[in-house]
């Protein structure tokens, strides 16, 4: 199992509620601000879009690029925590 | 008069329209601006020019390839939002809901579709022409036939378009342009939507995205403003953008990583690994090992459960229902007591019946009641 960072687990541990989208593992103040701009103020708000996409690894991926600029690893880290919560709470 | 500057922008005004009229095309009106004029002689007399000799196959191929181009992105944003599904669909990709956030993203991936599945070796062919500068005869037939096919396809796609309607593409330009406004880093994004588009550099540089995924975000940002600078030129610019790519190329050749699982995520190729199509929502792992899905364990290290779950009764179910069971208990007895309390109601009422009822036993207590009178009567 590959290593998940502390804030992967802080997250994916329960619900998201109205944390805002720093508490996104891979997603840092820069992006988040990046995020905050483009109208996805809260963690929620990313789900969603994640949700609408199908939850597709590359979709996503590409689009969290588009957006704010994440690179590979900030994807793949905000694409897994995504992903795990909602195997948990969806 | 032979006019060695390429630049038509240099062109008088006049001159520009002799030439359009040369090449029947239909004149703007005569109070606009040169710069109409100046677009309108791109569109026709580039595709279509056979003045320059040295220039001669990379313009003629470049206009025509550009054109074919231009229509598959006009085409897609065209399109309505059931037949991208559908197109995608033909691709063996089941999209999602297609939204103002979504559409662009599954333009782009249907655009990367049909380029990888038809031009596979337009690719190849291109990115020898870019590096190089130097034409091959062998490169020139092959490009020919690349483009035969490129045409027939785009046929294809532009007749299947006529039907569209005006409101659909208006409606994705406006959301693109909206889009491409947000977001400066967003031209792949404008790349959908823009018509003049060079399709051979765009290319070369998706194929250069896939094959050596650079992780640095510099790098990035050097390729995007770099792919965004070619778009908004048009091909008369072409070859500068060629030079630029080829020592670009050069520099990133430099700095060149090895191919990562990174090229598995963004090559989209039809899927033909049944694990992946058996299991499609798995993350494609470098080394082949999935993992489990990991459930959250309450009460784990940093994870009491009165905290976590703060709402939560702390006792279990099972005890809950204990304490249920325990309540029950108490209105049992009550229900004993009024049992009993219609036992004894009833027997009153059997008891206070004038007419006795009578059955077998009461006849025989009768008669013995009868015979002790006797009985005691006699002594």
């Amino acid at each position: 199992m590959s290593s998940t960072s502390q804030k992967h687990k802080d997250f994916v541990a329960e619900p998201m509620g109205e944390k805002t989208v720093m508490a996104l593992a891979g997603i840092g103040e820069v992006l988040g601000k990046r995020l905050e701009e483009k109208g996805f103020d809260k963690a929620y708000v990313v789900l969603g879009q994640f949700l609408v996409l199908r939850k597709d690894e590359e979709l996503f991926r590409e689009w969290l690029k588009d957006t704010c600029g994440a690179n590979t690893k900030q994807q793949g880290d905000c694409y897994s925590c995504l992903r795990e919560w909602c195997d948990s709470f969806l | 008069m032979p006019v060695f500057v390429e630049d038509p922008a240099l062109f008088s005004k006049e001159r520009l329209k002799s030439e359009l009229m040369a090449h029947n095309v239909d004149l703007p009106p005569p109070e606009s601006k040169k710069h109409a004029y100046v677009e309108l002689y791109l569109k026709h007399v580039r595709t279509n020019t056979t003045d320059f000799s040295s220039d001669e196959e990379e313009d003629h191929l470049g206009g025509s390839a550009e054109k074919e181009e231009k229509a598959k992105m006009v085409d897609l944003g065209l399109l309505t939002d059931d037949q991208l599904k559908a197109k995608l669909l033909q691709y063996g990709v089941k999209a999602g809901p297609i939204v103002a956030s979504t559409r662009a993203l599954y333009e782009k991936k249907l655009k990367r579709l049909m380029d990888s599945s038809a031009q596979a070796s337009q690719h190849r062919v291109n990115g020898t022409r870019d590096a190089g500068l130097y034409s091959d005869n062998e490169e020139e037939d092959g490009r020919e036939e690349d483009e035969d096919k490129e045409s027939s396809e785009s046929e294809q796609l532009r007749s299947d378009t006529i039907a569209r309607t005006e409101t659909s593409k208006t409606a994705s330009r406006g959301k693109i342009q909206h889009k491409s406004s947000d977001a400066t880093q967003n031209e792949s994004l404008s790349q959908s939507g823009s018509p003049y588009r060079s399709f051979s550099i765009t290319q070369m540089v998706e194929e250069i995205e896939t094959r050596f995924s650079p992780q640095s975000k510099q790098t990035e940002i050097e390729r995007r403003s770099g792919s965004r600078s070619k778009q908004t030129v048009d091909s008369r610019v072409l070859r500068d953008f060629m030079r630029l790519d080829k020592d670009t190329m050069t520099g990133r050749s430099l700095c060149l990583t090895s191919p990562s699982s990174h090229q598995k995520l963004t090559v989209t190729e039809p899927v033909t690994d049944v694990l992946s199509e058996m299991f499609p929502d798995t993350a494609r792992t470098p080394t082949g090992i999935y993992a489990t899905k990991r459930r959250p364990i309450k009460g784990a290290a940093g994870r009491p459960v009165q905290f976590k779950y703060p709402e939560m009764p702390l006792l279990s179910p099972t005890s809950l229902e204990r304490q249920e069971i325990q309540q029950r208990l108490v209105p049992l007895w009550v229900q004993i007591v009024v049992f009993l309390l219609v036992v004894c109601m009833l027997y009153l009422i059997y008891a206070s019946m004038e007419e006795p009822l009578s059955n077998t036993f009461t006849d025989l207590l009768e008669d013995l009641q009868e015979a002790a009178l006797i009985f005691t009567s006699e002594d």
